[in-house]
């Protein structure tokens, strides 16, 4: 009756491991692994090129006399230079506040914004979630452009009905003041720190918030004991993203602070590349944008960790109900008028400001008189113009490679840093999340050098080197959104096909990819919209075959050719807004389970 | 048909290193059904991966049939794509692009000479055997949780693989569901006869379904056996507490009487007839609630085996109760049909009848009844 199975006795000796040579080790290790993992190794390859290769080149080019990267010396003298001066310092204080400011304006807004729409019940909240959106079809050039329009001393439209009113002598604002940059790029930011906000306060487990109501706690504790801490990781994480693009933005100092005599550190970079101060002097130009960059990696550093905080404190299931919303009552209709401002700033004004100027035959203060005298005139001549045409295709064909080109290669990287495990795939996740800390300014800046330095690969001056350009200003993003679209796909499915005879390609192609195609749909909408408003880099990066539309309209507008300037944007705006209008309608059929 | 030798793995996230299978021996014969149980954590999942080649081990040897598919000395390992397996995964992972049809379809177009026609007739033979055929053109994100399983099911068995591998096949199922998945499953097996390597953390569906059992925990096997033996007659502790209910006390001493022994506890002296032979360690004797008998000091009183106490608990669950009775030096679970009826405070004799009552081997350092 007994069986007599033999025990494995719990207590069992373990084998001593073999002692191997360790060199030896890693060596048939890293054969191995080539061998085994060709596409490890062209996405590590393709990112080195992309991002380390531009960063590397700032770098020497700083540290050479000439600031060209192959001629001979070693030097310190740019950083001394940079650092000794006090423009710089005037600089980064300036750029500080700017950011600080930008930011702080944006995340009052877009975060209050998030709040009404996700946890009260204000009125037409899912008209102002689209809403407040719809800026986005407003590149923060043109969102400036307008309010110089507006607000310009001489004669911007608002302070020229205000000195109507109160007489010549009173201004209501001159925008080329550190004050009115700061107004302008906190609206700009306001949709991305909406657009940041929202998924916590959506995800967030109501059960938190019941329990303390059942404790007692009326609605306004349970807002600053419960929900308030609760964001704070999420807050911050995003009020760090929104500095960091506050201190590398060009756009909005570009256009209005350089006319004020206030610069940022892009707008800096530009003004003294473009010949601003004096005959350009690389070496100088470098020292002064390699030392930001290294301050920036502890601050995206504190981002991701910020980032990783938020999502253990909100949880998300799928059987969770909704958050409860808060009932306003007779405050409800008091709620929107915030709103309604940010409309108005943010999207209504400008964009009247923009047409009327558009069809004004020559820009002017606008009165009775001038109103009478509109006009297609501007609209003709864009249309007519040989070089804004050029500059039409030329923004078609890159919007259309960088977008095509980020949505065939995240994929792929995204696999390798969700999927893989091991040294290799955190090599690729850290490159790839990199060029957050550059501006695009910088990333144009660093091309700029390393061309001119590899005569052998002549894209300088060409679309070539825009679209690299672009390419690696949106690897972040691109490879981020498909992160999250490929967490949610079960690595079972994948394995599943893997199990029943697919090889790993047809695995991916069968299976992965066309679960990803909606989030890949979304990251190429959204690519080539920025791509085609892109001007930081575009400009550092101007030459004889490569205007765009943005650089076009930059030329029309500093060349005081203000008004087809005007009626060349909202043709943008237009095509823009289609486009953010097709990534919206995307954006929520991203994952399908 | 698979033979497992040596496997070992670890996982390291850089601070801590964990063995999650250590150095594991298992073989399952062709057509046999053998179930890997265990506690989560206990390798069981990492070794039905190492089999499917969805993980690499880190040392040892995997065959089936009479290929290597894996071998750390050798420097082999299959992609699971080439490997002669299905299996079922606990999600189900169906495709949810694809409808029902193609899922269970797809095992059979990965091989390029299979004909359309032929594809069809083998998909919709299947989809019959588990019953689902009607459901062929459904989206397969439209499908109920037991539906889903079913096309699961058929995906694994639509390619007559040498071995099929279930991941915990039943624990997405609520209860009712899973109960009758679980004898859906047994006939199956009786009508296909695939060479099974099951995994699970539940003990029924293990007893209820394999051939042969594999107890295992942390990484290596504790015990194993086919399921009657290892639930009448088990040698461990650890096996006679996971597989349902034990009481375990301490033997202080132990003597051979004739074909059964003398235990020498804290509550007392009993007989056990069912024991093996171990060498050395710390024994226990072991006696199941379900096994036990209750009664008066006139039934129960003069016999070997008896334990006398009072009734300080009692709980219905429908087709049974269960009592918690002090015996003095410790508390005793017992399990009776709900039928009878003791109350609180009364006294009983239990009665352990000593056929049932097993010697094993103290798995544990800590010791469930303490000397009182």
């Amino acid at each position: 009756m007994t069986q007599t199975h033999r025990a494995t006795p719990s207590s069992s000796a373990r084998r001593p491991p073999k002692p191997v040579h360790r060199a030896s080790v890693m060596g048939q290790k890293i054969v191995s692994f080539v061998g085994r993992r060709p596409l490890t190794i062209l996405t590590l390859v393709v990112l080195v090129y992309l991002v380390v290769v531009p960063l590397v080149t700032l770098g020497v080019s700083s540290l050479r006399p000439t600031g060209f990267v192959f001629d001979s010396g070693w030097t310190f003298e740019n950083y001394i230079k940079v650092y000794t001066s006090p423009r710089t310092y005037r600089m980064l204080l300036d750029t500080v506040i700017f950011a600080a400011g930008g930011t702080a304006v944006a995340l009052v807004f877009g975060a209050t914004f998030a709040w009404l729409v996700e946890r009260t019940n204000i009125p037409g909240a899912r008209l102002f979630r689209t809403i407040v959106i719809l800026p986005m079809a407003m590149p923060p050039l043109l969102l400036a452009l307008a309010w110089i329009l507006l607000l310009s001393p001489s004669i911007g439209l608002l302070n020229t009905v205000v000195e109507g009113i109160f007489g010549a002598n009173a201004h209501v604002f001159d925008i080329y003041t550190l004050p009115g940059m700061i107004f302008v790029e906190g609206l700009s930011l306001t949709p991305t720190a909406f657009l940041l906000t929202v998924p916590t306060l959506r995800n967030m487990d109501p059960s938190l918030e019941d329990a303390a109501s059942a404790s007692g706690a009326n609605q306004w504790r349970i807002l600053t004991r419960i929900t308030i801490p609760m964001m704070k990781p999420t807050l911050l994480a995003a009020a760090i993203f929104l500095f960091i693009i506050g201190l590398l933005v060009f756009d909005v100092p570009g256009l209005i602070g350089i006319r004020g005599g206030i610069f940022t550190l892009s707008s800096e970079i530009y003004y003294q590349l473009s010949g601003g101060a004096g005959a350009p002097n690389y070496g100088y130009i470098g020292a002064m944008a390699v030392l930001p960059i290294l301050a920036l990696f502890p601050l995206t550093i504190l981002y991701q960790r910020m980032l990783r905080k938020g999502h253990r404190y909100v949880t998300v299931t799928s059987r969770s109900f909704r958050p409860r919303k808060i009932q306003l009552g007779r405050w409800r209709y008091v709620a929107m008028i915030p709103l309604i401002v940010y409309l108005l700033a943010g999207v209504v004004l400008p964009l009247l400001m923009l047409l009327v100027t558009s069809f004004l035959p020559y820009y002017t203060k606008i009165d009775a008189s001038t109103l009478s005298q509109l006009t297609f005139a501007n609209y003709v001549e864009i249309f007519e113009d040989r070089h804004v045409q050029r500059a039409v295709i030329n923004t078609a064909v890159i919007g259309f490679t960088v977008a095509t080109a980020l949505a065939i290669f995240a994929p792929v990287i995204s696999r390798q840093v969700i999927r893989t495990r091991g040294l290799a795939a955190q090599v690729i996740d850290k490159l790839a999340f990199l060029p957050v800390a550059f501006s695009h300014t910088m990333i144009g800046v660093a091309l700029v050098f390393v061309y001119l330095s590899l005569n052998a690969i002549p894209i300088y001056g060409t679309i070539w080197i825009i679209i690299i350009a672009h390419i690696t200003g949106y690897l972040t993003f691109a490879t981020r959104t498909i992160n999250g679209a490929l967490l949610q796909i079960d690595p079972d499915l994948e394995a599943a096909a893997r199990v029943s005879g697919a090889s790993g390609p047809m695995a991916m192609r069968r299976i992965t990819y066309p679960l990803l195609r909606p989030a890949i749909l979304v990251v190429w909408i959204w690519v080539i919209a920025h791509s085609m408003r892109e001007l930081s880099a575009a400009l550092i990066l101007t030459g004889r075959d490569n205007p765009v539309v943005s650089t076009v309209l930059w030329s029309f507008w500093e060349g005081g050719n203000t008004t087809v300037a005007a009626a060349l944007g909202v043709c943008l705006m237009i095509v823009l807004g289609i486009l953010s209008f097709a990534w919206d309608r995307f954006e929520n059929k991203k994952v399908r389970k | 048909m698979l033979k497992i030798q040596a496997l070992t793995k670890t996982f390291s996230d850089g601070a801590a290193t964990a063995v999650a299978v250590d150095n594991l021996d298992l073989t399952v014969e062709k057509g046999e059904w053998v179930t890997l149980l265990g506690p989560s954590g206990c390798g069981k999942t990492t070794t039905l991966r190492c089999v499917a080649g969805l993980e690499t081990a880190d040392s040892g040897e995997i065959t089936i049939g009479d290929r290597a598919v894996y071998s750390g000395d050798r420097r082999i390992s299959e992609p699971p794509n080439r490997r002669p397996i299905s299996m079922v995964f606990q999600s189900y992972a169906i495709w949810p692009h694809l409808s029902v049809f193609k899922n269970v379809a797809f095992p059979l177009e990965t091989v390029r000479a299979n004909r359309r026609e032929e594809i069809t007739s083998r998909v919709n033979d299947v989809l019959r055997v588990v019953g689902i055929e009607q459901m062929a053109q459904r989206d397969a994100t439209r499908l109920s949780g037991g539906q889903q399983q079913r096309v699961a099911l058929a995906r694994a068995i639509v390619k007559h693989s040498d071995l099929l591998l279930l991941d915990e096949p039943l624990s997405n199922l609520d209860a009712k569901l899973r109960l009758e998945m679980r004898s859906e499953l047994r006939s199956l097996r009786e009508r296909i006869g695939m060479t099974t390597l099951h995994v699970t953390h539940d003990q029924e569906e293990a007893l209820s379904l394999a051939d042969r059992i594999v107890l295992l925990r942390a990484g290596r096997i504790v015990e194993e056996g086919t399921p009657a033996d290892l639930y009448h007659r088990p040698q461990q502790s650890f096996t006679a507490s996971f597989l349902g209910s034990a009481e375990l006390w301490d033997a202080q001493s132990v003597s051979r009487d004739g074909s059964g022994v003398i235990v020498k506890t804290a509550a007392g002296t009993f007989r056990a007839e069912i024991h093996h032979d171990h060498i050395g360690g710390s024994q226990q004797f072991m006696v199941r609630p379900e096994h036990m008998a209750m009664g008066s000091e006139a039934e129960f009183g003069s016999r070997q085996n008896a334990l006398r106490g009072k009734v300080t608990s009692r709980m219905f669950t429908g087709k049974r109760a269960e009592y918690t009775v002090d015996i003095g030096s410790s508390v005793v679970r017992i399990d009776r049909p709900s039928t009878e009826s003791w109350d609180i405070g009364d006294d009983v004799v239990l009665w352990l009848p000593p056929e049932l009552c097993v010697l094993v081997e103290n798995s544990e350092a800590s010791h469930r009844h303490q000397v009182a």
